[in-house]
């Protein structure tokens, strides 16, 4: 296994794993902007009944979580950056055997900032490499990471998302990015 | 599937509220049973891990629903990840569950566990059948998970693939899933004649069905391929639009035209059409109405008044897309021939 400095970075929900919380809940999405970033609880943002069932629902994609592994074993470094629950990453993570299965994650409850503001991407910037890929299912929040320096992958629902980061990986700028990785990414 | 906000549509369509309430009042109906099912089915759910999901096909993925809808439900596995009779025993407990919470869930076309490969294989070859064709085209227009959402979305993602990954035939339009869906729609019309004339079924509600939310549906892909004619992610804005209940789509399919007004006329006769399905009283009707008495029938003279204007405001949108050069040229090319 060849040791890389390269990272790819995944969304969590939508790319890797299912489903959204607006699948079992109606709330207003400034119950979410709040909860999103820590400023209020589980507790405070649904209830106990809630809780439970979104934690029995969540799970990642098989092939997804496939390939994940998959680039790890060609030794490329894996970073989960997701608008989540911490605690909720955790719970999926005790659902699968690698539960060390990221090198490294930036999530929007322990780093209080959410995608696609600009405090976000500079906390993604302090854990993975500059022009690292980054894969979302929102296309918005692709357009601001590329902004912040990141290559990027839209997972659309029609989206052959190996084809896609592939084509990164192996593209003319995945030598650039190896020979420019000593320089820091500004945002 | 998303939960459609149609309020957002009415400045657009130039329709007031009261003309569209049972389309407005179906949706939170649908979205609320959808999230209370997806809880009581969560347990199962976890048995099920990521070898196979269940989705509602329907009035409810269509967020057309009332009290006097039923569920279909598919339940789809991948054979490599649980046996045939592990997945036949999930899916009854499915079933089980949902009749002990009173949520009628007819055994007709959706009879039993379907592996993922039979969908995504041998397509338009001898040994595709009608089963097969139809849940690759309800999976891809018309579901909404209910069990197992991250295996609903690998599935979806892996019928799709299968029209793009056709270098040779998927045409530039994706005309291999187009083709594949108005295939379907015919299906459903020849299948229409089966079930009345062979399996003596009752007819005039499944007439009523065609001539409404089966005609939308067929139409909603037809303007959905005509919205995404050389948008430069062509495969992504029809993906997004299939997945989104057929009146949205033509309503946001014809935007990209600056047409989304012509669609108002639609929406109300379709609103009739949900207010009449909502009546058990006049299912019940329907389903005992002899076809030698429809035409005295007044309830049904009513009703086929109302087709008639689904049929009217749908060529309306048709002949309004044709006035684009492109949409004229791919309606020529690829829906009429």
């Amino acid at each position: 296994m060849a040791v890389t400095d390269h990272w790819v970075v995944f969304d969590l929900i939508g790319v890797l794993a299912e489903p959204s919380w607006r699948d079992i809940a109606s709330l207003a999405p400034s119950e979410w902007d709040a909860f999103k970033v820590g400023r209020t609880s589980e507790e405070e943002f649904w209830s106990g009944k809630h809780q439970k069932t979104y934690r029995k629902l969540l799970g990642f994609r098989t092939d997804r979580l496939n390939y994940l592994r998959a680039l790890k074993d060609r030794g490329y470094r894996v970073c989960v950056a997701t608008n989540f629950s911490a605690k909720w990453l955790d719970y999926l993570l005790e659902k699968i055997p690698d539960r060390d299965l990221f090198d490294a994650r930036c999530v929007s409850d322990e780093v209080k900032a959410a995608k696609p503001a600009p405090e976000f991407w500079a906390k993604l910037g302090d854990r993975v490499g500059p022009g690292s890929i980054f894969i979302d299912d929102r296309r918005e929040n692709c357009k601001a990471a590329e902004g912040a320096g990141f290559r990027s992958v839209w997972a659309h629902p029609a989206c052959r998302l190996e084809e896609e980061v592939e084509r990164l990986l192996s593209g003319p700028q995945a030598r650039a990015t190896k020979k420019d990785s000593h320089r820091q990414t500004s945002v | 599937m998303s939960e459609p906000d149609y309020h957002s549509l009415l400045g657009e369509l130039q329709v007031e509220e009261g003309a569209v309430r049972h389309i407005l009042d179906a949706v939170p109906f649908s979205a609320d049973l959808l999230k209370r099912v997806r809880a009581e089915l969560a347990e199962i759910g976890e048995e099920c891990g990521q070898a196979a999901a269940a989705f509602a096909f329907g009035s409810l993925a269509r967020y057309d629903a009332s009290d006097c809808s039923d569920l279909d439900l598919g339940f789809l596995y991948f054979p490599d990840r649980i046996p045939k009779d592990g997945a036949a025993a999930l899916r009854d407990k499915i079933m089980a569950r949902l009749r002990s919470l009173a949520i009628e869930v007819p055994e007709k076309t959706f009879l039993r566990p379907i592996p993922v490969p039979d969908l995504t294989s041998h397509i338009g070859g001898p040994a595709e059948t009608n089963e097969m064709l139809t849940y690759r085209a309800l999976v891809l227009t018309e579901s909404e998970w209910i069990v197992g959402a991250p295996t609903a979305t690998e599935i979806r993602n892996a019928i799709f693939y299968r029209y793009t990954e056709g270098m040779t035939t998927r045409g530039k339009n994706l005309t291999s899933l187009s083709n594949d869906l108005h295939r379907y729609y015919r299906t459903l019309c020849v299948d229409y004649r089966f079930k009345v004339e062979e399996g003596r079924k009752p007819w005039a509600i499944r007439n009523m069905k065609l001539r409404h939310s089966r005609k939308i549906w067929h139409l909603g892909n037809i303007v959905a391929e005509c919205a995404c004619l050389f948008e430069e992610n062509h495969d992504a804005r029809l993906a997004e639009l299939l997945g989104q209940p057929p009146l949205w789509r033509i309503a946001h399919g014809l935007r990209r035209y600056g047409k989304v007004q012509v669609a108002a006329r639609l929406f109300r006769a379709y609103d009739a059409f949900l207010q009449e399905m909502a009546d058990k009283d006049v299912r019940g009707a329907l389903d005992t109405l002899n076809f030698e008495e429809a035409y005295a029938d007044t309830k049904f003279a009513t009703m086929k008044e109302s087709a008639h204007e689904v049929q009217r405001a749908a060529a309306t949108i048709l002949r309004e897309l044709a006035e684009a050069p492109e949409c004229r040229d791919y309606m020529e090319r690829y829906v009429w021939l």
